[in-house]
């Protein structure tokens, strides 16, 4: 697995892997190293989304500050 | 004269046949202000129309309203055509809109439909679409910061993917100010180039209302962003520019969200899922490869490995016995043959020929020597006679009576006169001994 994969990259490389893995026509010592770089990559793919933090809304100023936007406060 | 009473069904009948026959009333068209208004989704609106001194009830049925190109409003100044007719069940009589328009602003619609004409054949609606990161980090809002807008997309983005950052640019988003303050905010978002997508939304509003949002500089920036653009603006019907232009184009701001982001704890699951697929397929390759060994394990060769060998066991043994016979009789025939020679070898035998031949060679022997001893005797016989014969001709006894010989310095006889001259030394010999001389003087008989 590449060091700076992006969620998009190890996602479509992990379903590239299952796929190749299904068709059942790779040599052993292969399937070996992709059944482990797809565990790998399903791993770092579920600590991504497991593991982001759940963000709060922000607002941008006009000088460009991000300020925390609630939306409570501003309907109504 | 008997009165006759009609019932309210037949006059209701009657009135309402008045007004479905009559040329004038089956077309109007009719213009008034909306009152009454009350939207009422997917299904028939019901209303009315006013001026200053009338009323008039009027129904749109779904289809026809669906296809309204705006949102009417309570107030709203509007052109209908319809027909007139009463529905018998209230006794009401009114009109059934079939089609309607705001008043007044046509002239916007036509200013609309070329424009957009223009920005066809320019290509700004059939550019290639930039398609939405599936697993965006960050999104911009573009729209104003109060009203149901922003308010449905947070929700629905959190309940969906609560990991995405929504950063909100507060956006005037109706009036003179709106189309530069959409532009303005879309060029900020361009420049801080760190957002995945952008959704620009508005909810519904006349056309007016809507109106930034087809002004063509608002086309031109969302035409010229990196980001891709996911647009709701107004009301589906409402087809503005901005909707064009943009990448994706949602019904709802809420649809707008859906779009923009994935579920989080779907995707978690695809990625179980796949994991399952992952460990299945591999299991699968291993149990067959598994298999494939059993199959190789359990064949004869490793089972009885005997078996191996077993053909060439056979094989040897009938060599070997090939080998004896053919050595057998290769060995009794060479016997036979050497019987054979032993037998002649034997009668060829030199010892009894040895025998008589050493016989022969013994009784030759004694007939030699006893033929020597003879022949000896008789030799020194004849020796003895010859020896005295030989000492009766001794020149010896010849110089006894008289006679010499003459020899040279060098010893060598002398025969003839002519081998000396005078003062030569000469040796001459006498029985008794010898005299050396000189010649004095030679001479030669005639």
């Amino acid at each position: 697995m590449k060091q700076d994969m992006t969620f998009e990259e190890a996602m479509a490389s992990l379903e590239q892997i299952v796929q190749s893995l299904e068709k059942g026509d790779v040599p052993l010592e292969q399937a070996l190293t992709q059944f482990q770089e797809g565990m790998k990559l399903s791993k770092f793919c579920q600590d991504t989304l497991n593991h982001a933090e759940k963000t709060l809304t922000q607002m941008m100023t006009e000088q460009g500050e991000p300020v925390i936007f609630d939306k409570n406060e501003e309907i109504e | 004269m008997e009165t006759n009473y009609l019932t309210v069904s037949a006059l209701t009948s009657y009135i309402k046949y008045k007004f479905d026959a009559d040329p004038y009333l089956g077309k109007v068209f009719l213009t008034g202000e909306i009152s009454n208004f009350r939207l009422r989704a997917n299904a028939h609106q019901y209303f009315s129309l006013k001026d200053d001194r009338a009323k008039i009830s009027a129904i749109m049925f779904k289809q026809a309203f669906q296809k309204l190109p705006f949102e009417p409003k309570e107030g709203m100044k509007v052109l209908v055509v319809g027909r007139i007719s009463l529905y018998e069940p209230s006794g009401n009589y009114q009109i059934y809109v079939e089609r309607m328009e705001p008043d007044g602003i046509g002239a916007l619609y036509q200013a609309l439909a070329e424009r957009k004409e223009k920005l066809q054949k320019e290509g700004l609606f059939s550019g290639p679409k930039k398609i939405l990161p599936r697993y965006p980090k960050k999104i911009a809002i573009v729209t104003s910061p109060s009203g149901a807008v922003i308010r449905d997309i947070i929700t629905t983005v959190k309940r969906r993917y609560p990991i995405v950052q929504l950063v909100l640019y507060p956006t005037v988003v109706q009036g003179d100010k709106s189309a530069s303050s959409i532009c303005q905010n879309i060029q900020r978002i361009e420049a801080d180039g760190s957002y995945d997508t952008l959704i620009l939304a508005r909810g519904g509003g006349s056309i007016e209302d809507l109106w930034p949002f087809n002004e063509e500089q608002v086309a031109r920036a969302i035409h010229e962003a990196s980001v891709p653009v996911v647009s709701s603006v107004g009301h589906e019907t409402d087809t503005t520019i901005a909707d064009l232009v943009a990448d994706v184009r949602a019904a709802t701001p809420t649809a707008a969200a859906e779009l923009a982001v994935p579920v989080l704890s779907e995707e978690l699951q695809k990625i179980n899922l796949l994991e399952n697929r992952l460990t299945q397929a591999f299991s699968y390759q291993l149990k067959k490869a598994n298999q494939q060994l059993m199959t190789y394990q359990h064949s004869y060769i490793f089972e009885q490995p005997q078996r191996l060998y077993e053909g060439f066991l056979v094989k040897l043994d009938l060599y070997n016995q090939q080998l004896n016979r053919q050595f057998s009789k290769h060995i009794g025939k060479n016997k036979e043959e050497l019987t054979q020679l032993d037998r002649r070898l034997i009668h060829l035998n030199p010892q009894p020929s040895l025998d008589r031949q050493g016989q022969q060679l013994a009784y030759l022997t004694e007939r030699l020597q006893k033929s020597m001893e003879h022949l000896l005797v008789y030799q020194q016989d004849r020796l003895a006679n010859e020896i005295a014969s030989l000492d009766m001709l001794s020149p010896l006894k010849t110089m006894a009576r008289g006679y010499t010989y003459v020899t040279d310095d060098k010893e060598q006889i002398i025969y003839s006169v002519q081998d000396m001259k005078e003062t030569d030394t000469i040796t001459i010999h006498l029985h008794d001994g010898q005299v050396t001389a000189n010649v004095l003087q030679t001479r030669k008989d005639d």
